[in-house]
């Protein structure tokens, strides 16, 4: 007996080791500020945590959202483009102190600062940044964010896609060591805000590193705001301060955490015993459970700027007749959806283009004397949906009796949420219908996959603009070069061609009014011909400690970190 | 002893000749019983085993005359009961989009018990033919078996649940086809090992001297006497593969909605445990019970089937 | 021995040749692609030439030669597609530690307490202390992962606050996570403990040594035990290669940047490099795991003669 308790004696002494081994190699996580609240807090330490762990931090390869989050805090663009005080983006001198535009609109001439440098004392200059776009354009590197300049830089697409051109050719030249040329094809309304997503890379230290290139602590250069402390993967990130920021002075937030925790109920749980100093949730309990804590925070509401929308493939033969697709459109009653399936927190839509665009200095929305809301009209035209549903059907020469249907509705996703939307709706269209949908749950990646395939009939998509233009919406769709082209929607005929012709219209008129008309046109025809069915816009909040000041976000932009600081 | 010895006279008028009775020569005081019969008689004298057989005739029974009772549609959608707790009404509560849990529960139910059973049969049948292969025959053939063995353990059982569902479509067959597809091998492993084991033990290498065939080998000694940590194996399986569906939901990959299993009501319960705990704990109490269930069914099971445990 | 040993690795690495073929052709044929999962938002032309970059563009057979040619003259599982930069040994390295730590000490204690419940319940075989102990361990394992590993969350970090909410790295974030992990697996093993020990405890030569008037501890520690613990040694080999992939739920739900989470991360979002290496390594460790228990067999049982299985 005494052999077997000293035994178990050994595994416990075992485990304990362990643990302690555990202990002593591992940074300390999260946990361990707990003591120190108090006096972290007047060190100006903003923690905050999200869902998601960077893929990387190239900014030329890594170019998901957590990525561009992170990337933002330590490097620096031409120009920043954050979210203002008011809850509007703006655009901010970044590296660049100034910058003009020729008459045409299609040169612009950077000026980059004196005082720009690299956290190793090299100074920032236009050769980082034409090295950066040359490096874009060169389709060995892959470069996840180059294709959105293809058609606005000068010959950018044709080096990018190796169609005769070389990265060299393009059209972003340096003039001097602090002056950075770009020579565009045509003038571009967003050009200078999509210069955000174009963070500089340098020549030296990408030859050294090549593809491991912000993968991991010591193979990443700053020139922005913080430099990287730590990183653990999955874990957390911790940055703080970087004095050589050229407005550093400025600069108050001291460090910053972010931790990642997957978990919603962890997440808000850490706010709440202020371990972290925001957090956002939609669901109306634990906005009540933080509500009720009093005024300790200060909510913040946002209207986002992706809309979610259904996509029909048209090809299909009940969703080629227009008025099929308007009838299951029009049969989605938005507001009980936003009630029932988002807890009143989105904005239900009855137009594509969110409230929240700019179409060049003003809001689209403001731009647009007609109602805008095109399936709200065709709602009060068409009472019955289901008539339109069998006169199509007719008119299609297929049995009318829509239960007889079979329509296959791809979810994005397979989170809870997908699910519990997706068997909404085919309550929804059943008692509005008389349609039987069949549900495929499928991972979102496998969904596109699909829709690439064309192999679909409902597909579930929402789409972020990648930036702050109607263009970037509508565009997704032009049947000729859109994401859904007509390949993969399946629209083609009178429609599209005339979609196709007003989105090349807008793109060479430099007046934002004749824009957006011509964009509405577009908008009509693409919503009011029932080719998608936009259903809501999220709207998010998010709840602030309340001695955090001077945090402002909006949907199409980051958040400014050098306002933000701690009282 | 002595004295004993002493006390009695042996003499022949003690003794009397009582002769062969034929007729009495073939009766048994006790009826004979069959093994089956012999297996029954123990199974019933353990309670905690007859408990858990009442518990499932229970659970099995709700599930199935539930729906009946309570007159609902597990699928229709009322938001404007969602969230409600148990009443006379709702008997298990509503979940967030206002369906009746206690229906959705029984119809859940017959989903996972559907998985459980089916993928266990199949389990049980490929891997206990194969273990079985594998152990007697020996040789290559144990060899090739057990290297599939080893080939199926490892190959991504995710990457084959994803394909197989886009392929098959989602359907209960497609999950019970790429679960117990990859589930055998465990099966076959331990019957191997229980074979391997017995085939040493001295009472088969007497009867192989005796010149029994291989096939009563098989019947008479090798199938009694693995049957025991078969029985275990096979009522872990079923609640491990209401598990495994559960996980599966977990992760989104489990039935097709609007059809729904404990798994998948589990999982969206579990995000309301801080409000709403109700809509965690009727699933999972299903589960717990139905799992109980087996559980002590197969104990009571493992101990009655094994002829080394006989009273 | 040694031409055993040598024998099995050969099969071995012929084994892990086969899952490796098997798995690269299934995730290359299965829906998706990683370029999606690295920019959801991008124009046709431009995700091919990404394509291009990875190689994806190529016939699938040139792909499978060119990766075979690499892994096996360099030993490298390649980059991942979407952690870019991060070679898959990487991860694997700085990840796997973080599982198997958890692992480790789960595994230790549900050995431990495991074999010690499923003893004391097998010699008190139907009475109250088995019944207590096989009633509490089936409750314990009755709840689906998730669901514990919430409860617990909910308890011990939400509502009592003795363990924190989320963190890495030190003594008190391995609380949640290993006790998770214990209670889960603490069933089987007593339930197959226990199953095995009352098997043993029937045997001739347990009554034999009674008989003989061995003492009751000598009979538990070299007869009893030392038989009875040969499917758990089964049951240990292959939960030792399972320690390092780590369980997706219990990371997940306790923000554990082990491998478990990678893996599924992997699959949904087709990073065919990853899950490729991943496979591959677990699947070293798994058949590296079957040769000790093979070889660990032939000493707690020397009747079984490893050899045997190749005559």
């Amino acid at each position: 007996m005494k052999k077997r308790i000293i035994a178990f004696i050994m595994i416990g002494v075992l485990c304990l080791g362990l643990l302690s081994g555990c202990g002593k190699d591992s940074p300390t996580g999260g946990e361990s500020k707990e003591g120190k609240e108090d006096k972290t807090k007047k060190e100006q330490v903003f923690s905050f945590s999200t869902l998601d762990e960077p893929t990387g931090l190239n900014p030329m390869l890594n170019t998901t959202e957590p990525d561009y989050s992170v990337q933002r805090l330590f490097l620096e663009g031409l120009i920043s483009y954050v979210s203002g005080e008011d809850g509007n983006a703006v655009v901010k001198p970044g590296i660049a102190e100034d910058w003009n535009v020729s008459d045409d609109g299609t040169v612009y001439t950077f000026k980059i600062r004196e005082d720009a440098i690299w956290n190793d004392d090299v100074p920032v200059t236009a050769d980082d940044f034409v090295y950066t776009f040359k490096m874009m354009a060169t389709s060995e590197i892959g470069s996840t964010n180059a294709w959105l300049f293809d058609d606005i830089i000068f010959n950018f697409t044709e080096a990018h896609y190796d169609e005769g051109k070389k990265p060299e050719d393009i059209g972003v030249k340096a003039i001097d060591e602090k002056t950075i040329e770009f020579t565009l094809t045509k003038p571009c309304a967003y050009f200078v805000q999509l210069l955000d997503r174009a963070k500089p890379v340098r020549e030296d230290k990408y030859e050294e590193w090549g593809e491991e290139y912000g993968s991991s602590k010591d193979k990443i250069i700053t020139n922005g705001i913080f430099k990287i402390e730590e990183w653990q993967p999955n874990v957390q990130m911790i940055f703080v301060k970087n004095d050589k920021y050229w407005d550093a002075e400025n600069v108050k937030l001291g460090k910053i955490n972010r931790y990642i925790v997957e978990e919603p109920a962890a997440s808000i749980q850490s706010f709440l015993t202020e371990k972290t100093d925001v957090v956002g949730t939609s669901d109306p309990d634990w906005q009540g459970e933080i509500e009720q804590l009093g005024d300790k925070f200060e909510k913040i509401e946002v209207v986002e700027n992706n809309p979610e929308f259904y996509g029909f493939n048209c090809s299909n033969k009940y969703f080629k007749n227009p008025k099929i697709r308007l009838a299951f459109s029009m049969a989605i009653d938005r507001e009980k959806y936003n009630e029932e399936l988002n807890h009143g927190a989105s904005i239900p839509i009855y137009s594509l283009i969110p409230e929240v665009i700019n179409c060049g200095e003003k809001l689209y929305t403001d731009l647009i004397e007609e109602d805008m809301d095109i399936l709200k009209s065709l709602q009060k035209e068409h009472k019955d949906p289901k008539k339109l549903l069998i006169e199509g059907l007719k008119e299609e020469g297929l049995d009318p009796d829509p239960s007889k249907m079979e329509i296959r509705y791809a979810t994005r996703g397979t989170a809870e949420y997908s699910k519990k939307s997706a068997e909404w709706l085919l309550q929804e269209w059943k008692e509005k219908l008389g349609v039987n949908i069949t549900i495929d749950m499928m991972e979102w990646n496998i969904m596109w996959d699909k829709v690439e395939e064309g192999d679909y009939d409902i597909c579930t998509a929402g789409w972020t603009p990648d930036y702050n233009d109607p263009n970037a919406l509508l565009d997704i769709y032009d049947p000729v070069k859109g994401y859904f082209d007509s390949a993969k929607s399946g629209w083609d005929g009178e429609d599209a061609d005339k979609y196709h012709e007003l989105l090349e219209k807008a793109s060479t008129s430099n007046d934002d009014k004749e824009r957006a008309e011509l964009f509405f046109e577009a908008e009509k025809l693409l919503v009011g011909t029932g080719v998608i069915a936009p259903t809501y816009c999220g709207k998010s909040t998010a709840y602030l400690a309340k001695h955090v000041k001077n945090y402002y976000i909006c949907p199409n932009a980051g958040v400014d970190y050098t306002k933000i600081y701690i009282e | 002893m002595d004295s004993v010895k002493s006390d009695i006279k042996l003499t022949d008028d003690i003794f009397e000749r009582v002769g062969i009775d034929e007729e009495y020569s073939e009766h048994l005081d006790k009826p004979s019983i069959t093994y089956w019969a012999d297996v029954w008689r123990r199974f019933k004298e353990n309670k905690l085993a007859i408990f858990g057989l009442v518990l499932l005739i229970v659970v099995i029974g709700t599930i199935f005359l539930g729906p009946t009772i309570a007159g609902k549609d597990y699928q229709y959608i009322d938001a404007s009961i969602k969230d409600q707790k148990p009443s006379a009404e709702h008997w298990f509560g509503t979940d967030d989009m206002g369906r009746d849990i206690f229906t959705r529960v029984c119809y859940g139910g017959r989903v996972s018990i559907l998985i459980g059973l089916l993928c266990t049969v199949v389990m049980f049948f490929i891997g206990s033919i194969l273990g079985a292969i594998a152990g007697l025959k020996g040789g290559w053939v144990d060899n090739l078996i057990m290297r599939i063995v080893e080939i199926i353990g490892n190959l991504p059982y995710l990457v084959i649940v994803i394909i197989l569902t886009i392929v098959m479509g989602r359907s209960i067959f497609s999950l019970v086809f790429a679960m117990s597809i990859t589930s055998w091998v465990g099966t076959t492993r331990m019957v191997r090992g229980q074979i391997l084991q017995l085939k040493e033990q001295d009472y088969i290498e007497a009867a192989t001297a005796l010149g029994a065939s291989t096939g009563r080998i098989i019947m008479r000694h090798l199938i009694p006497n693995t049957l025991g940590i078969i029985m275990v194996d096979i009522t872990m399986s079923i609640p491990g593969f209401i598990f495994g569906e559960a996980f599966l939901s977990y992760v989104g990959l489990g039935v097709r909605p609007p059809q729904t299993s404990w798994g998948a009501l589990a999982s969206a319960g579990q995000q309301k445990l801080m409000f709403y705990p109700h809509e965690l704990f009727f699933p999972c109490l299903m589960i717990v019970l139905t799992t109980l269930s087996f559980h002590l069914i197969g104990d009571g099971l493992s101990d009655a089937l094994d002829p080394k445990l006989r009273k | 021995m040694s031409k055993f040993i040598f024998k099995r690795i050969f099969y071995a690495l012929i084994t892990l040749f086969i899952i490796t073929t098997i798995t690269f052709f299934l995730i290359a044929g299965a829906p998706g692609d990683p370029i999606a999962a690295k920019v959801e938002q991008m124009p046709e032309a431009a995700r091919e030439v990404i394509r291009t970059k990875y190689g994806l563009d190529k016939p699938i057979f040139q792909r499978y030669k060119i990766y075979m040619k690499d892994l096996i003259t360099t030993g490298n599982f390649g980059e991942s597609i979407i952690y870019t930069g991060k070679s898959v040994n990487d991860i694997i390295k700085e990840n796997a530690m973080i599982s198997a730590k958890i692992g480790i000490i789960a595994l230790a204690l549900q050995l431990t307490i495991g074999v010690l419940l499923g003893l004391i319940s097998a010699f008190n075989r139907e009475k109250i202390g088995d019944n207590i102990i096989r009633v509490l361990v089936v409750l314990a394992i009755c709840i689906p992962g998730f669901v514990f590993a919430a409860l617990l969350q909910y308890f011990l970090a939400f509502k009592w606050k003795l363990v924190p909410v989320f963190g890495w790295g030190e003594l008190k974030h391995y609380i949640l996570p290993v006790l998770a992990y214990t209670i889960g697996g603490i069933a089987s093993y007593t339930k197959y403990m226990r199953s095995s020990t009352l098997s043993v405890i029937g045997e001739d030569y347990i009554l034999t040594a009674k008989s003989k008037g061995c003492k009751r501890k000598r009979i538990v520690k070299k007869h009893i035990l030392r038989n009875s613990i040969i499917p758990i040694i089964t049951m240990t080999g292959p939960a030792i290669a399972g320690i390092f992939g780590g369980s997706f739920i219990i990371e997940r739900i306790f923000s554990i940047p082990g491998l478990g989470r990678y893996y599924v991360d992997a699959v949904s979002n087709n990073d065919y490099t990853m899950v490729l290496g991943l496979t591959i390594f677990f699947a070293i460790l798994y058949v590296i795991s079957l040769l000790v228990v093979d070889i660990l067999y032939g000493f707690a049982d020397p009747r079984i003669r490893v050899t045997d299985s190749e005559a």
